[in-house]
């Protein structure tokens, strides 16, 4: 584990009444916080549902494209970003956590009495688990993500000297849904609740062939998003609108152009 | 069945009833049991005959496919004589519970295939124990597939996945009434960009070729 002050690290970010203070030499950067939009909050729900009915049914889950976007960070000098694939989640709202933290935290201690080879007789109570999370989206807080740090590398070395993150989402043909979305980070230790529900979601699928087992998560990020933009691809029609696209809008398609 | 469906589909002037309430995401979901109460209130509020239409995946909420869907879709057929009534009586519903609703007919976008009216599906609700002045259907589930491909969002597929899943719709038929409803199509409509809708057809028999689910050869 790289040595580091982890309670100093936590300090850089703080999140008071939906504005991130960000301080870094010597000067405080606030960012408004915001909620993802109801168009990838359905996608992430959708999608999250068709992987848990593929694991219910043992299939084969090739990718996992809405728990694993790209991650950019960089820091202060750097000429290109860092990227790289890292699975994301949700967390409760603070005023859920103690009881979905019980919920799955509880379903993690009985599936760890048996031996971690038996997925298949613990698959009922995980599912139920996280379905039962993701079955109340008006208890998930939309306006942050929950990420474990795995490997202290690349990533991790930029967000502690420059806590600032972009993340693309893509999904899968014909639609290609396109998210992205840009976070203030704060870095979480292991006592924090947050932590804890992002490692006891991750516990309930660690074993499962769609993962690669991991045992040791130092730290983990909470994502605050300040900013979004859906850039799912639609077709492009010459025409006078000022973005020169169409959306499904009742709108008419513009003959002429300028 | 509402203004015709082979009236101009796209380019009708029937208002859009599109009620958005502002808030987080707590208020953006509708359970069964909100739906139902919707049904109920807004019989209650209209006490006029007529024909409430559920789309999409309210369709499928109320069948118990899913769970909760962001917004209650409908079409209604009333007199026209009924119609402010029947506007005066969505608002008033709308505005005592936390919902999104949507009022729009797959007839105010494309044009439908034949036979539509006939394929509506009629609904009980029994859960009610009361007599209702709106008969409850649901729409035709080919003209709601071929809606909903047309927007083309991730969700809209899902619905369609889900009408073949429960047989609701078949490819075969869905093939054989796309022939017949390509040619109508306008290029003067977003919506009905026949090269588009092609595209995304395709996609949608390949998501449901690969699925599990699938039932074709």
């Amino acid at each position: 584990m790289i040595d580091v002050d982890a309670a100093a690290l936590a300090k850089h970010v703080e999140v008071v009444e939906g504005t991130a203070l960000l301080r870094q030499d010597d000067t405080v950067r606030e960012f408004k916080i915001t909620e993802l939009p109801s168009k990838f909050i359905r996608w992430q729900l959708d999608y999250k549902a068709s992987i848990y009915d593929a694991i219910e049914k043992d299939q084969y889950v090739a990718f996992n494209a809405g728990h694993l976007p790209v991650v950019g960070t960089w820091d202060k000098d750097s000429q290109v970003p860092n990227l790289a694939n890292k699975g994301v989640g949700f967390t409760p709202k603070d005023e859920y956590i103690d009881h979905y933290l019980d919920l799955v935290e509880s379903a993690v201690a009985q599936i760890e009495e048996l031996p971690s080879h038996a997925v298949n007789d613990t698959r009922t109570l995980r599912l139920a688990t996280a379905r039962e999370f993701y079955a109340h989206p008006e208890h998930i807080d939309w306006r942050r993500l929950g990420l474990l740090e795995i490997f202290e590398g690349s990533s991790y070395r930029n967000l502690t000297e420059n806590p600032l993150a972009s993340v693309l989402w893509t999904g899968t043909s014909p639609v290609f849904v396109s998210f992205q979305a840009d976070f203030v980070v704060e870095i979480i230790t292991p006592e924090d609740p947050r932590y804890r529900f992002s490692w006891a979601m991750r516990r309930l699928f660690e074993y499962e062939p769609f993962h690669v087992v991991q045992t040791l998560y130092p730290y983990a990020y909470c994502f605050w998003v300040y900013n979004y933009k859906d850039k799912t691809p639609k077709r492009r029609y010459p025409g006078k609108r000022s973005d020169n696209t169409v959306d499904d809008g009742r709108g008419e398609k513009d003959s002429g152009s300028e | 069945m509402m203004d015709g469906g082979r009236k101009t589909p796209g380019q009708n002037d029937r208002p859009l009833v599109m009620v958005k309430i502002v808030g987080g995401v707590s208020r953006l979901f509708v359970d069964r049991s909100a739906l139902l109460q919707f049904i109920v209130q807004l019989d209650e509020a209209f006490m006029r005959p007529g024909c409430l239409y559920m789309i999409g995946e309210t369709t499928q909420l109320f069948e118990g496919w899913r769970d909760w869907t962001d917004q209650i879709e409908f079409a209604a057929q009333v007199a026209n004589e009924d119609k402010a009534g029947f506007a005066k009586a969505v608002m008033a519903v709308q505005t005592r519970g936390d919902v999104q609703l949507l009022e729009e007919s797959p007839a105010d976008v494309i044009p439908l295939p034949s036979g539509f009216e006939q394929r509506a599906r009629s609904v009980e609700m029994p859960e009610a124990n009361r007599g209702f002045g709106l008969r409850l259907f649901h729409f035709d589930p080919y003209s709601v597939a071929f809606r909903f491909i047309a927007r083309g969002d991730e969700q809209d597929y899902r619905v369609v996945l889900r009408y073949l899943e429960h047989g609701w719709v078949t490819v075969e038929e869905l093939n054989v009434m796309l022939d017949a409803l390509l040619p109508e199509f306008t290029v003067e409509v977003i919506q009905q960009d026949a090269q588009e809708f092609r595209r995304k057809y395709k996609g949608l028999i390949q998501m449901w070729r690969a699925s599990p689910e699938h039932g074709i050869p």
